[in-house]
């Protein structure tokens, strides 16, 4: 093992989580290295720090101020239903069914027209603005960007080379990325628009770029109002949008769309276009 | 401080007496039910709150954790432990809450850097010290070391938790390490 391997796996080491031939390797190193041994204390001194830490107790009053809120709470919520008495009297009169069937007739129409203009536009607003608000913290830290879509929508951290049982499909990360990139995590979201699976790679500098992917049948844009210009990246037309420093790029790709979300460069995006066409080509025999 | 101080982890045992019974309570808005609950849990909760947005806020944040338990708790399948839910909620919370104020610096660095340490009060000095740095690691790297070194989660909890892959907590851990330690050492902290 050398110094960059040690550090690589110093936490885990100092945390007890590593197995024990790994474990074993690791301290022989450790008895040699003083430079990997002093980062080693360094832990093992704010572990210390962190254990004596104390917290005041929270405050006496806390229970009864969320008691307070959570019947503010309810009190805003609608009532669940009216008194039976009220209800039998108005149902069991000839007029009353009458009058019950136009109007349950008429509030079936008017809530089918609002769920269908809700539902196309309404849910569609508010999820290209959720979608927005994950674009420009993507700029600035990609980790609480993706922390804040993990907590929006239902997902699940899946394997990319078992996910086609929930997506039908391989991802396209299945079975690796172009050099310089590597595979941190893979999830399988349930978005308001569309079922997709998400990556997230890191490249050899440490920075992210997310890669999205979606049926095609699913048409959605992700993008809401921000300008879109539409690019040849290696003959490929690929929809890019400007984020301050970074572009965000989304093409065709067989049945599916991508989308990378964190890309340099039209560079980058030809040569991620370029990787996936070459993955798709069969393999000659 | 005059408020009685409660240490790391010694509750965590108090988690333990949230039953199945609790839960349909819960699940059914029942009061009583509610109430034992946030017994059981609001310590750790408001410990790990302290730790991510800082005094000011924790209590707030606290009560908004324990609505989101009340209206999500149907949610809850009981595939995962209820502590790793109620940490991940928790979690999600802090850094939601650090989001929306951009407070993610939540203490001024108002203080110098320490030129030499008395011997009796140097045990306070390090614990500010630690606080006053921890706030300014970024919250997602905040969160991972309280999680371990305050909370004592294992991997495989903080990767449920914070929902990424169990073998990449151990890099994380190294850079909020790292980070927190650049931190001190900006404040003068000699190890």
């Amino acid at each position: 093992m050398n110094c960059s391997d040690v550090q690589a796996l110093l936490s885990a080491y100092h945390d007890g989580e590593l197995a024990d031939d790994q474990r074993s390797r690791l301290s022989d190193h450790l008895d040699t290295c003083t430079d990997c041994a002093k980062e080693l204390a360094n832990f093992e001194s704010l572990s210390r720090m962190a254990t004596a830490l104390s917290t005041p107790a929270p405050p006496e009053q806390l229970w009864n101020q969320l008691e307070s809120r959570i019947e503010r709470q309810s009190e805003h919520e609608p009532p669940i239903s009216r008194s039976v008495d009220q209800s039998r009297s108005w149902a069991f009169s000839a007029l009353g069914q009458l009058a019950l069937a136009a109007t349950v007739f008429v509030a079936v129409g008017i809530a089918w027209f609002t769920y269908q203009s809700w539902f196309t536009h309404g849910t569609h607003d508010h999820f290209t603005s959720e979608f927005g608000q994950y674009l420009d913290a993507f700029r600035h830290d990609p980790d609480a960007a993706q922390y804040m879509l993990l907590a929006n929508y239902e997902n699940q951290l899946v394997d990319p080379d078992q996910a086609i049982q929930q997506l039908g499909y391989r991802p396209v990360v299945a079975g690796g990325l172009p050099a310089g990139y590597t595979l941190e995590s893979t999830h399988v979201m349930k978005m308001p628009c569309c079922k997709c699976v998400q990556s997230i790679c890191k490249r050899s500098d440490g920075s992210t770029l997310a890669i999205f992917e979606h049926d095609d049948k699913e048409t959605t844009n992700w993008f809401g109002d921000r300008p879109e210009i539409t690019a040849s990246c290696n003959h490929k037309q690929c929809c890019l949008v400007e984020l301050d420093d970074q572009i965000a790029a989304s093409w065709r790709h067989s049945t599916r769309h991508v989308t990378l979300i964190g890309v340099r460069d039209v560079a980058e995006v030809s040569q991620m276009v370029a990787w996936l066409d070459e993955k798709k080509r069969p393999v000659a025999h | 401080m005059a408020s009685k101080d409660i240490t790391s982890r010694n509750d965590l045992s108090d988690m333990a007496g949230i039953d199945a019974a609790v839960l349909a309570g819960c699940r059914s808005s029942e009061r009583g039910a509610q109430q034992r609950l946030y017994e059981l849990c609001h310590r750790q909760v408001y410990r790990l709150m302290v730790r991510m947005v800082g005094l000011q806020d924790a209590a707030d944040v606290t009560q908004q954790v324990f609505l989101q338990v009340f209206h999500k708790i149907a949610q809850f399948s009981g595939h995962s432990k209820f502590e790793t839910w109620l940490y991940r909620l928790a979690t999600n919370e802090a850094l939601q809450h650090l989001r929306r104020g951009q407070r993610w610096k939540f203490q001024a660095l108002s203080h110098d850097p320490m030129s030499h340490h008395h011997p009796k009060e140097e045990r306070n000095e390090q614990r500010e010290l630690l606080d006053q740095a921890l706030a300014n690691v970024e919250p997602e790297l905040r969160a991972i070391f309280v999680l371990r070194e305050v909370e004592g989660l294992s991997y495989r909890e903080i990767a449920q938790v914070i929902e990424i892959p169990e073998g990449t907590v151990g890099s994380r851990l190294n850079r909020a390490r790292r980070e927190l330690q650049q931190q001190l050492t900006d404040l003068g902290w000699e190890p």
